[in-house]
């Protein structure tokens, strides 16, 4: 960390300090009012992530670090700690340090088109900003670059790395042969000293499905018009939703999150003041503060009711069968498999969230997403939903494009009305 | 009838247009500058000047282009991409297909029998294929906009221009003049290399006739030519396709004034 440029140590710094939960520490401790306890769920968030740092860093737990595809709840039945670095560059991002993290990782020679989640998470991993991995476990879910990227990280590190390959079609044949892979970097783990045993793991479990009901009734309130909660906001929570699960925190949380929101669907307290549309969000946001997001819900009241990304995919897991589970769980992912399971989704979220529209966050450097735009456009065209593509980068702002993205934005909620009536009358659009 | 104007603050150019009834009465096209706001103001009262009027006299204004947001007079936001629609769909009625060429960027517009915008697509990332593209072009090569068009047609081949980027672009076409490659070639190369990119722009919203051409580049007939063969079929050029966003926004402004 000492070689970080001043700059990044003051951005870091004021974005520590301007954050929520440093004001509600403040009026902790000086005695004022506590917020309503329904709408603590980031004063949750905040004390499960603290709670896991500081866990991973005096080495009380050992640490896993993991692309955002492995289900926490193995890290946390071996337990570990699960670090995600993909996720650690949105963090970055959104005190908008990851520039001089990405000029970091430029400097191992990674070229500038390599997705900027990896090159912000190198640059975090060679400053020392995340805690020093024990052991890294990659996924071949849902991202090639992210293996790549995480057998580099191994090797910076000298830790182990271990692969867990995802068959591409579903079925008894891969849930069966993931469960066995899972069982073998278990036990690799577990051979490997520092901690790791996997006695954990029916707890984890069993919490993740604690986590999981919560959740399920978060998006069921979800569907309420007009919106409960900004999907700007939710995705902001995305290292919470790929991090949390298996853990007390998530249940935590989502328990939180669920009351915050009935509260706010029952007192009429509403995401944005006039909500005018809705629309799914596909992919990530850009997580560097800007203006693209409070333009599109509160100037234009275009809120977005759903992300497939944060959306829960995954069934019941059963504590008794672990391994079977949690293969389950990965073999079904959504951004996984054929497009079919991205568009299946994608429809049925559009339908049950009644959505206007449908914008797709094209990331610079993903191809896992952005390979299935022109099919995912045709199918919702082909259902009457508007479709926007937007190209654009979730981590790095010198790339981000801010004011093509909101002319395009604004094109297409003025286009809006005239697409619908044109499905309408038969011509598509 | 009410008196509206509409105000395009492009990247290269501020345009305004005055709309009595459906009769343009005066209008104004000059640099942006680096003084938007300014250079919106300056063009709104050139144009009522230019019909005898005043701005107590507009009953609505509508600002699009780049620089709508920070327009310093009261107005209605409408993207180019409405006005654009709009305005080419007013002028040929029959358009289904809106290509604008823009200093900084080119848009694709899909419109409805009502002029209203189904779809649209837009370059990205750089300013290849653009109004500013032509501009850094025609200085390399040391000719004027009106020459570029003249020696594209009179081409008899065309030198290969490879690459994505204005900057590179620019090297690689003053490597052709080095090695001594014809100047017409090279203007049609840089042609073909911008049709390229619209061709790809077009067959991602889908090209439905009639197509109507807007925006400065339009007036550069090299490049229409090109762009004809390439798709297949006759393009529509408005009289005055620069104006044709501020013309669309004048539009947009009649209806909300009626």
């Amino acid at each position: 960390m000492a070689s970080l440029s001043p700059r990044t140590r003051r951005r870091a710094l004021h974005y520590a300090l301007s954050h929520a939960w440093v004001l509600s520490l403040a009026r902790a401790g000086l005695g004022l009012p506590r917020r309503p306890p329904t709408e603590g769920y980031l004063t949750e968030a905040v004390r499960w992530g603290l709670g896991e740092l500081a866990a991973a860093a005096s080495r009380r737990r050992p640490v896993v670090w993991c692309n955002v595809a492995l289900p926490s709840e193995f890290v946390y039945g071996l337990g570990a700690v699960p670090i995600m670095p993909e996720m650690a560059a949105g963090f970055a991002a959104a005190w908008r340090g990851a520039p001089d993290f990405i000029v970091r990782a430029d400097g191992d020679g990674f070229p500038p088109d390599l997705c900027s989640f990896h090159r912000c998470a190198l640059g975090l991993a060679r400053e020392g900003w995340l805690p020093r991995p024990d052991a890294v476990v990659a996924t071949s879910l849902f991202c090639d670059g992210a293996k790549k990227f995480l057998a580099h990280c191994s090797r910076l590190f000298g830790v182990p790395f271990h692969l867990i390959d995802v068959p591409y079609e579903d079925g008894s044949r891969a849930v069966a042969r993931v469960a066995a892979r899972l069982q073998e970097v278990a036990a690799a783990l577990q051979a490997g000293g520092h901690g790791f045993d996997a006695r954990h793991l029916p707890r984890s479990l069993e919490l993740s499905n604690r986590a999981r009901q919560h959740y399920l009734e978060v998006m069921r309130l979800r569907r309420h018009r007009p919106a409960p909660w900004r999907g700007s906001e939710a995705l902001s929570y995305a290292s919470v939703f790929f991090m949390s699960f298996g853990s007390p925190g998530g249940v935590r949380i989502y328990d939180a999150l669920r009351r915050a929101l009935a509260a706010r669907v029952a007192g009429g307290r509403f995401a944005v003041p006039r909500e005018r549309w809705r629309l799914l969000w596909l992919h990530f946001r850009p997580f560097y503060p800007g203006k693209l997001m409070p333009f599109l819900e509160l100037e234009h009241g275009a809120v977005i009711a759903a992300e497939d990304m944060s959306h829960l995919w995954w069934e019941q897991l059963d504590p008794g069968r672990p391994w079977e589970s949690l293969a389950r769980k990965m073999t079904s992912h959504f951004m996984w498999g054929p497009v079919e399971r991205r568009l299946e989704v994608m429809l049925r979220l559009a339908r049950d969230y009644a959505v206007d529209g449908i914008v797709h966050y094209s990331h610079w450097g993903c191809r896992q997403s952005t390979g299935a735009v022109s099919i995912l456009r045709q199918a919702a065209v082909g259902a009457g939903i508007p479709f926007l593509n937007l190209d654009g980068d979730c981590i790095d702002p010198r790339n981000g494009r801010e004011e093509q993205a909101r002319t395009r934005l604004e094109a297409f909620l003025e286009s809006l009305p005239e697409r619908r009536d044109a499905f309408a009358a038969g011509s598509g659009g | 009838m009410p008196l509206v104007a509409g105000v395009d603050v492009g990247s290269l150019t501020t345009k305004a247009v005055i709309l009595d009834g459906d009769r343009i009465c005066g209008w104004c096209l000059r640099p942006t500058g680096a003084f938007s706001q300014q250079s919106a103001l300056a063009a709104l009262e050139e144009a009522l000047a230019a019909c005898g009027r005043a701005r107590e006299d507009l009953s609505a204004i509508v600002a699009t282009g780049y620089g709508r947001i920070s327009v310093p007079f009261p107005a209605r936001r409408v993207t180019e991409i409405t006005c654009h629609a709009r305005g080419a769909w007013a002028e040929f009625p029959r358009t289904r297909t809106v290509i604008d060429v823009g200093g900084q960027d080119s848009k694709v517009i899909r419109v409805d029998a009502r002029g209203r915008v189904t779809d649209f697509a837009m370059n990205d990332k750089c300013a290849a294929g653009t109004g500013r593209f032509l501009e850094v072009m025609a200085r390399a090569l040391e000719i004027d906009l009106e020459e570029m068009a003249r020696l594209s047609l009179s081409a008899r081949g065309r030198a290969t221009v490879s690459s994505t980027c204005t900057v590179f672009a620019e090297s690689e076409v003053i490597s052709l003049i080095a090695q001594g490659r014809p100047r017409d070639e090279i203007v049609r190369g840089l042609h073909e290399a911008i049709c390229d990119r619209l061709q790809g722009l077009v067959a991602r919203v889908g090209a439905e006739a009639e197509i109507t051409m807007t925006g400065g580049v339009a007036l550069n007939r090299g490049l229409l030519a090109v762009l004809q063969e390439r798709l297949g079929q006759r393009i529509n050029v408005p009289r005055h396709p620069q104006l044709q966003g501020a013309y669309g926004a004048a539009l947009i402004a009649a209806e909300q004034a009626a």
